[in-house]
C-alpha cells in the first residue's frame, strides 16, 4: 500500500465514519464500548494521515504506484516537499499536544479553585467525598480530579427521595472514577481548536452523551433504572428555565427514553462487529509504519 | 496536606466574617478563632488577604488597621457558586460534569408522562 493511499483511507474514514457511528444503535447500549468506538476513530483517520506524511517524509514507502522504493530524491516534489510535509507535521502533532496541555491545565486550576470557593459555605454531609452547599437552585455536579468532589445543593436534596438521591450520587461517583474529565478534556480541546473540522464537534458530543449513559447505567445497577430515570427529570426540570436552550438538553429526554425503555443488554453482534472494524482501521497506519521501517532496515 | 489546612482555616474565618454583625479586623478574627483553634497572627492575615484577593472579602482603612467585611451574604455566595457551575456558558474542557442540562417545560411534561406510564409496572421502583 502506497502513503497516498493509507492518506486517502484516513480522508476518507474522517469524512464517512462518524455519520454511522453516530447512527449506530449499540453504541447507547453498550456506552463503555460506544466510547471505545469513538476513540479508535483518531488513530483510524488522524493516525493515517500521520503515518501517510511521516512514511512520505521519510521515504519509508514509494510516495505513489510504481514510485521510487524509498532511497533517491528523485521522486514527486523532492526533499522541499519532504521537508514541507515532515514540519507540518511536526507542527500539528505540538500543537495539538500543547493545546491538550494547556486546556488540562485551565481547567485543574478551574477545578481547584471552584473546589475551594465550595469549601468556604459547604456543609459537612454524610457521605464521604459528597459536599453540600445551601442553595435554592437544584444541582448536582462533579468536580473531577485527585481527589475529585461531588457537590450538591440543599435544593437537590431536598427534591429528590432517597433512592433518588443514590442514582445522583453514584452518576457522579461513576464519572469520577472513570475518569470521563479526561476523555471530555481531549475531545473538548479538539473541537474548541478545529471548528471548522464538523468531526471534532461530533465526537466530543458523542463522547459526553456516551459518558453520560455509562454513568446512568452505574446509577441504574446500584438502584433501578426507573430511580435514575425519574431522579433526572426532576432535576433537569426543576431548574429555572433559560433562553438559549442548550443542545445537551435534549440528550436528557433521550436518556430517560433510554433508562425507561431498558431491557437487557441486547445482541452482542453489531457491537463486535464495529469495535472489529473500526481496530482494523486503527491499525493500518501502525501497520503501514512498521512494515515500513522493517523493509527499511531489513 | 498544607493546602488542605489552609482551606479549611479559610472556612472558619468566613464563619466568623459571615456570622459577625461588623466589619472586624485580622487580630479580632484571631481573637475570635484562638479558643476553638490555636492559629498565629500572621496566619489569619495570610488567610484574610487571599480572601480578599479572591474578592471574597472587603477591605478598608480604619485608623491604622484594616477592618474586614465580606462582599456578600454566605446565601448570595453560595448563590453565585452554583449559577456559575450551572450557567449554560461552553464548558468544552468539562471542568464540571454535571448531572443534567435544563429541560424545556414540553420536554418535562412528556418525560413526566412516560415516568408515570412506567411506574405502574411491576420492574419500576421507586
Amino acid at each position: 500500500m502506497t502513503a497516498c493511499a493509507v492518506a486517502a483511507l484516513g480522508l476518507t474514514g474522517l469524512w464517512l465514519l462518524p455519520r454511522p457511528l453516530l447512527a449506530a444503535r449499540w453504541t447507547y447500549r453498550f456506552p463503555r464500548a460506544g466510547i471505545a468506538a469513538w476513540l479508535l476513530l483518531f488513530p483510524a483517520t488522524a493516525g493515517a494521515l500521520l503515518a501517510a506524511g511521516l512514511s512520505m517524509a521519510l521515504h519509508l514507502l514509494p510516495a505513489g504506484p510504481g514510485g521510487l522504493d524509498g532511497a533517491g530524491d528523485d521522486h514527486v516534489g523532492g526533499p522541499a516537499l519532504d521537508g514541507v510535509i515532515a514540519a507540518a507535521e511536526a507542527a500539528v502533532v505540538l500543537a495539538g499536544v500543547v493545546a491538550v496541555g494547556v486546556t488540562v491545565r485551565r481547567a485543574g486550576l478551574a477545578r481547584r479553585s471552584h473546589l475551594r470557593s465550595v469549601a468556604l459555605v459547604a456543609r459537612p454531609a454524610a457521605h464521604t467525598g459528597v459536599l453540600v452547599v445551601d442553595a435554592v437552585q437544584p444541582a448536582a455536579y462533579a468536580v473531577p480530579g485527585r481527589p475529585g468532589a461531588v457537590v450538591l445543593t440543599t435544593a437537590a436534596r431536598d427534591l429528590l427521595s432517597r433512592p433518588e438521591l443514590d442514582a445522583v450520587l453514584e452518576h457522579e461517583r461513576a464519572h469520577l472514577r472513570a475518569r470521563h474529565d479526561r476523555l471530555l478534556t481531549v475531545a473538548g480541546t479538539f473541537a474548541a481548536a478545529a471548528p471548522w473540522l464538523p468531526a471534532a464537534r461530533v465526537v466530543s458530543r458523542a463522547l459526553r452523551v456516551l459518558a453520560e449513559m455509562h454513568a446512568d447505567d452505574a446509577a441504574a445497577r446500584r438502584t433501578s433504572p426507573f430511580t435514575t430515570a425519574s431522579a433526572l427529570v426532576k432535576l433537569a426540570g426543576s431548574a429555572r428555565p433559560v433562553v438559549g436552550l442548550g443542545a445537551a438538553a435534549t440528550d436528557v429526554a433521550v436518556r430517560v427514553e433510554r433508562l425507561l425503555g431498558h431491557a437487557g443488554p441486547g445482541r452482542r453482534g453489531p457491537m463486535v462487529l464495529g469495535l472489529a472494524g473500526l481496530g482494523v482501521l486503527a491499525a493500518v497506519p501502525l501497520g503501514v509504519v512498521a512494515a515500513a521501517v522493517v523493509r527499511a532496515v531489513g | 496536606m498544607a493546602r488542605s489546612r489552609l482551606g479549611s482555616l479559610e472556612a472558619a474565618v468566613m464563619d466568623v466574617m459571615w456570622t459577625s454583625p461588623g466589619p472586624l479586623t485580622v487580630r479580632q478574627v484571631a481573637e475570635i478563632l484562638t479558643p476553638s483553634r490555636p492559629v498565629a497572627y500572621t496566619t489569619v492575615l495570610t488567610v484574610m488577604d487571599n480572601l480578599f484577593r479572591k474578592d471574597v472579602l472587603a477591605r478598608e482603612l480604619a485608623g491604622r488597621a484594616h477592618v474586614y467585611r465580606p462582599r456578600t451574604s454566605r446565601e448570595e455566595f453560595a448563590a453565585d457558586l452554583v449559577e456559575s457551575a450551572l450557567s449554560d456558558s461552553p464548558d468544552p474542557a468539562a471542568v464540571l460534569i454535571r448531572f443534567a442540562d435544563r429541560l424545556d417545560d414540553a420536554d418535562v411534561r412528556r418525560l413526566v408522562e412516560a415516568l408515570e406510564r412506567h411506574r405502574d409496572r411491576p420492574d419500576a421502583t421507586s
